[in-house]
């Protein structure tokens, strides 16, 4: 409650995403463009993540994303929302990232798949105990698989509707197509994702019914 | 039967539709087990995607409060600062307070008016002190001039009068001589 409070009186004092960059633009204002990091940086990490798989490459993004949006400065419009700019300038990048990653697979013969992927420490909570901690890890780990399976059409939708909490409206104006064409395209990758952890699903309860036989 | 579309089933999963068509959708489900199983399919995922979470995550980024509501906060205190105000005077409180804001301002006038009054009168001698002085410089730098050319004229005065009984001598010689 406190906590809450302070944010309110915080938030305030505190400027508009949209005059900070405005700030930036005119003036080159620091502060501003610092406001602006410490308000997006979690956000674009978390999206770069999810998108790529991978924790080094989603940092490297996302300092690529605030160098953007830094030196092309000049070139932005006050007239449509920041957050709609910032989420499309970040996909931008994940995009060409993902297409680089792509040709670099298939040009190498060794595959690193795997290496570099996202180990979720995170899941679970810790009270939980060992068995259950590892089950969980190994349900995340295949639901994260699942998501890096997706088309990256249906993955950019999931990850900014379920994990960005974006509305089906924000989404469709970051990607610049009707609301209808996302909610499909949502309901497309929620179905691909249903079908490609049964067969995980499946294989998680042969294992756990040999545990108990164990 | 008609079922609904992909979409709407979406939009009820992320209860994104409005309260009519959310009943309307809940009716249906009752009766419609493919449909039902479809969103029941989906409820799952939504579950295993909600395990893998990204730590730390920030929400979303502190949202800063639009100038629309710090105009809702002035206007709310404006409102409760005059509804204070009115309902906390009664006539006679502000009868009084009226004769003694009038007490009050006609002293501060008063005094102003004298201040004013005051300040104009000392400027005005001044200034006439100041004219006084220069009349009396004046006068003493005349007064010294005129002694000057004084002294001067009687100097070249006896010189003068030096010089024609000078004159006056040499010629009384001339006329003795003849």
């Amino acid at each position: 409650m406190k906590g809450t409070f302070l944010q309110t009186v915080q938030s305030l004092f505190a400027i508009s995403d949209e005059q900070a960059m405005w700030r930036v633009k005119m003036n080159d204002d620091p502060d501003a463009f610092a406001q602006l990091v410490s308000r997006w940086q979690q956000p674009i990490r978390n999206l770069c993540a999810r998108m790529t798989g991978d924790s080094h490459v989603a940092e490297d993004l996302t300092q690529e994303t605030f160098l953007r949006l830094y030196a092309r400065s000049a070139d932005y419009e006050p007239s449509g929302k920041f957050s709609t700019y910032i989420w499309r300038v970040a996909l931008n990048l994940c995009y060409d990232d993902l297409r680089r990653d792509k040709r670099r697979k298939e040009t190498s013969l060794d595959s690193d798949e795997g290496e570099n992927l996202i180990r979720l420490p995170e899941l679970a909570a810790s009270e939980e105990s060992p068995v259950v901690l590892l089950e969980a890890n190994e349900r995340a780990e295949q639901v994260k698989d699942a998501l890096l399976k997706l088309p990256e059409l249906y993955r950019t939708v999931v990850v900014l509707r379920h994990y960005e909490d974006l509305k089906f409206r924000e989404i469709a104006e970051v990607l610049s197509v009707p609301e209808g064409t996302v909610k499909s395209r949502m309901a497309e990758a929620m179905s691909q994702l249903a079908d490609l952890l049964k067969p995980a699903l499946a294989e998680d309860q042969k294992m756990k019914k040999e545990r108990i036989r164990l | 039967m008609n079922h609904p579309s992909k979409e709407d089933l979406i939009s009820l999963l992320y209860k994104e539709v409005s309260r009519e068509r959310e009943s309307e959708l809940n009716t249906h489900l009752q009766s419609c087990a493919a449909c039902r199983t479809q969103l029941s399919a989906w409820q799952n995922v939504q579950v295993d995607l909600g395990r893998s979470r990204v730590p730390a995550h920030a929400k979303r980024p502190l949202v800063p409060v639009s100038s629309f509501k710090w105009a809702a906060v002035a206007v709310i205190m404006l409102t409760i600062g005059f509804a204070w105000g009115r309902f906390n005077l009664t006539q006679g409180d502000a009868g009084k307070l009226r004769a003694q804001l009038q007490t009050e301002l006609r002293d501060d006038l008063n005094l102003q008016l004298k201040a004013s009054h005051e300040a104009d009168r000392k400027e005005f001698i001044a200034m006439l002190r100041d004219v006084e002085e220069q009349r009396l410089s004046e006068y003493r730098q005349l007064r010294k001039d005129l002694e000057t050319v004084a002294v001067v004229a009687d100097e070249k005065l006896s010189t003068t009068q030096r010089a024609l009984n000078q004159l006056n001598l040499v010629a009384q010689s001339d006329s003795n001589n003849r």
